[in-house]
């Protein structure tokens, strides 16, 4: 009895060996055979953006991008409410993400589309501490670097300008 | 003072704090407004802040990471801005050559010659009009290029030479009765209606000038009855009726020659009483302060120099001995009242004496000699008092 015990077990161990070996067989044959890639400079040239009274901004009148964009939750975060005068901001892609800043803000916000849904993630960055009384004032969205690895840089008044890298970091220089 | 430069400083100081605090130009911005530049007809500006993005580029290459500027947008912007310059260009020097070649026919009476010109007009206008559009065609075939086109002063230009330039030539060679003679015909109507806007400017223009020019002659009458005013003050002196008309702007030569006149009188002057001199050198000084007055007022120049002379002849004048001090107004009374007194006793004396001679002179004349012979003091005075009655009775 004990021996069959012990056979049964032995029988049940290797199935679960078989079935993980088969299944690391299955990923590894996935992340081996990746799709082919071509070269994307997604950028965009800066795009001046009125925000609606609702909070949100529409690409329609700078193609060829269009749809669009809810900023109430970024504007929440920022503690300013859409209204009179018409907050504007600005955007810009870099390397396929969508970066969002305007006046009295604290913060670059990065966002990124999920591709084949009408969602994307966000975050923010942080030019000022959340306890500094300032807020970001004449700000300006640019491209800058070098064709290997180009920044978008944020300029503003009474302070040196930000360099957004391809990664999403924040620094005040470009490499 | 102290507050106001502390005031400029620190306008100054904002100024230079707001200029470092912006941002300068990124490609983006200066392709944008080279791009409105160029839409909005400003071909030059856009041109030149287009200069201004290559060489950002260009020198600091950071900028322009992808070189998107330099190789995607900026050329085809300066290749429009090629195109167009070009077609300003051409459109100038059609502009320069119509206005050159433009000959409107000679003018005549007849009222055929007026339809003549308003035909010449007319045809000239759509002649040169489709010429300018066919050069433009020509050059530009996008019609966006053309918008801009019609945006810039080249374009401008060539509108004012239809629309004013042939006109006006034709108007300086006509005349206004053309004016006259052209109205009723509604295909002329914007024609006259050109024509009527100029002759109401010109006419406009010319009132102002006249205007103008009766104020500058007015102020210029002012001057000169002012510096006259002034020279007569001043110079005290007559003058003829002529040196008086022009007083105002002869007033240097008057006074020069006032000058060498009194320069010259007084080489000649024999030696002087010290009163004549005193008298003389009270002038020098009256010519002393005119020269100031005159040539403070800005109406002659400087004569400083010739009035010293004057002075240095009234200097070099001899003084004679003075004569016997005049006598005191006390003493001259007193002689006037003696020889009153002399000569009233002198004149009783002579009455008493003819009294006292008569009784002796009647007895030795005749009768008609004594009544016809009035020269006699006594029969004077007898026939005098008859004749007094006689004139009395009547």
């Amino acid at each position: 009895m004990r021996a069959a015990f012990h056979e049964g077990r032995g029988v049940l161990a290797f199935g679960v060996v078989l079935l993980i070996a088969a299944a690391s067989v299955r990923c590894a044959t996935t992340a081996t055979t990746p799709l082919p890639t071509l070269t994307w400079e997604q950028h965009t040239l800066r795009i001046p953006l009125t925000v609606e009274a609702k909070g949100t901004v529409s690409f329609a009148e700078r193609p060829p991008l269009l749809g669009r964009l809810d900023l109430s939750p970024i504007l929440e975060a920022e503690g300013i409410k859409p209204g009179k005068p018409a907050l504007t901001a600005q955007a810009m892609m870099h390397y396929g993400r969508l970066y969002i800043v305007a006046d009295r803000f604290r913060s670059i916000w990065e966002v990124t589309p999920q591709p084949g849904t009408a969602q994307a993630s966000y975050r923010p960055i942080p030019v000022l501490p959340e306890t500094a009384p300032a807020r970001l004032k004449d700000v300006r969205l640019s491209r800058y670097g070098s064709s290997q690895s180009s920044c978008l840089r944020l300029d503003r008044a009474e302070g040196p300008p930000v360099f957004i890298t391809s990664a999403g970091e924040a620094r005040h220089d470009c490499p | 003072m102290t507050a106001r430069r502390a005031i400029a400083a620190a306008v100054l100081a904002t100024a230079l704090l707001a200029a470092q605090s912006r941002p300068e130009a990124d490609p983006h911005e200066l392709y944008e407004r080279a791009a409105e530049q160029l839409e909005q007809g400003h071909l030059q500006d856009s041109i030149a802040t287009a200069t201004r993005l290559r060489e950002l580029i260009t020198a600091r290459p950071r900028w322009d990471p992808e070189e998107v500027f330099m190789r995607d947008l900026l050329p085809p912007l300066e290749a429009r801005q090629k195109r167009l310059q070009g077609a300003a260009r051409a459109l100038d020097q059609f502009h320069d050559r119509t206005l050159e070649e433009l000959r409107p026919p000679d003018l005549s009476s007849e009222i055929s010659t007026v339809r003549d010109y308003t035909h010449w007009a007319t045809t000239v206008v759509q002649r040169l009009r489709s010429e300018r559009n066919g050069l433009v065609q020509k050059i530009l075939t996008d019609p966006a290029d053309v918008a801009i086109l019609a945006r810039t002063e080249s374009w401008a230009r060539t509108e004012r030479l239809l629309e004013v330039e042939v006109l006006k030539a034709m108007a300086e060679k006509a005349g206004d009765d053309v004016l006259g003679l052209l109205s009723g015909d509604p295909q002329l109507e914007s024609v006259l209606v050109r024509f009527r806007q100029l002759k109401k400017d010109l006419i406009e223009t010319m009132a102002e000038r006249d205007a103008l020019q009766g104020r500058l002659d007015e102020a210029e009458k002012r001057r000169q009855a002012t510096a006259a005013a002034v020279a007569a003050a001043v110079l005290e002196a007559g003058g003829g009726k002529k040196e008086r008309r022009d007083e105002a702007s002869g007033v240097q030569s008057r006074f020069a020659r006032l000058l060498k006149s009194e320069k010259e009188a007084l080489e000649k002057r024999p030696a002087l009483t010290p009163a004549e001199k005193a008298a003389l050198e009270g002038r020098v000084e009256r010519l002393r302060l005119a020269n100031k007055v005159l040539t403070a007022a800005a109406i002659i120049r400087d004569q400083r120099r010739a009035v010293e002379e004057v002075a240095r002849a009234v200097a070099a004048l001899p003084v004679k001995a003075g004569p016997p001090p005049p006598a005191s107004g006390g003493f001259r009374w007193m002689a006037w009242t003696l020889a009153a007194l002399l000569g009233a006793i002198a004149g009783f004396g002579a009455q008493l004496v003819l009294r006292h001679r008569r009784p002796w002179t009647l007895p030795d004349r005749p009768p008609a000699e004594r009544g016809g012979d009035v020269t006699q003091p006594g029969a004077l005075s007898e026939g005098n008092e008859e004749g007094a009655d006689d004139r009395h009775a009547a």
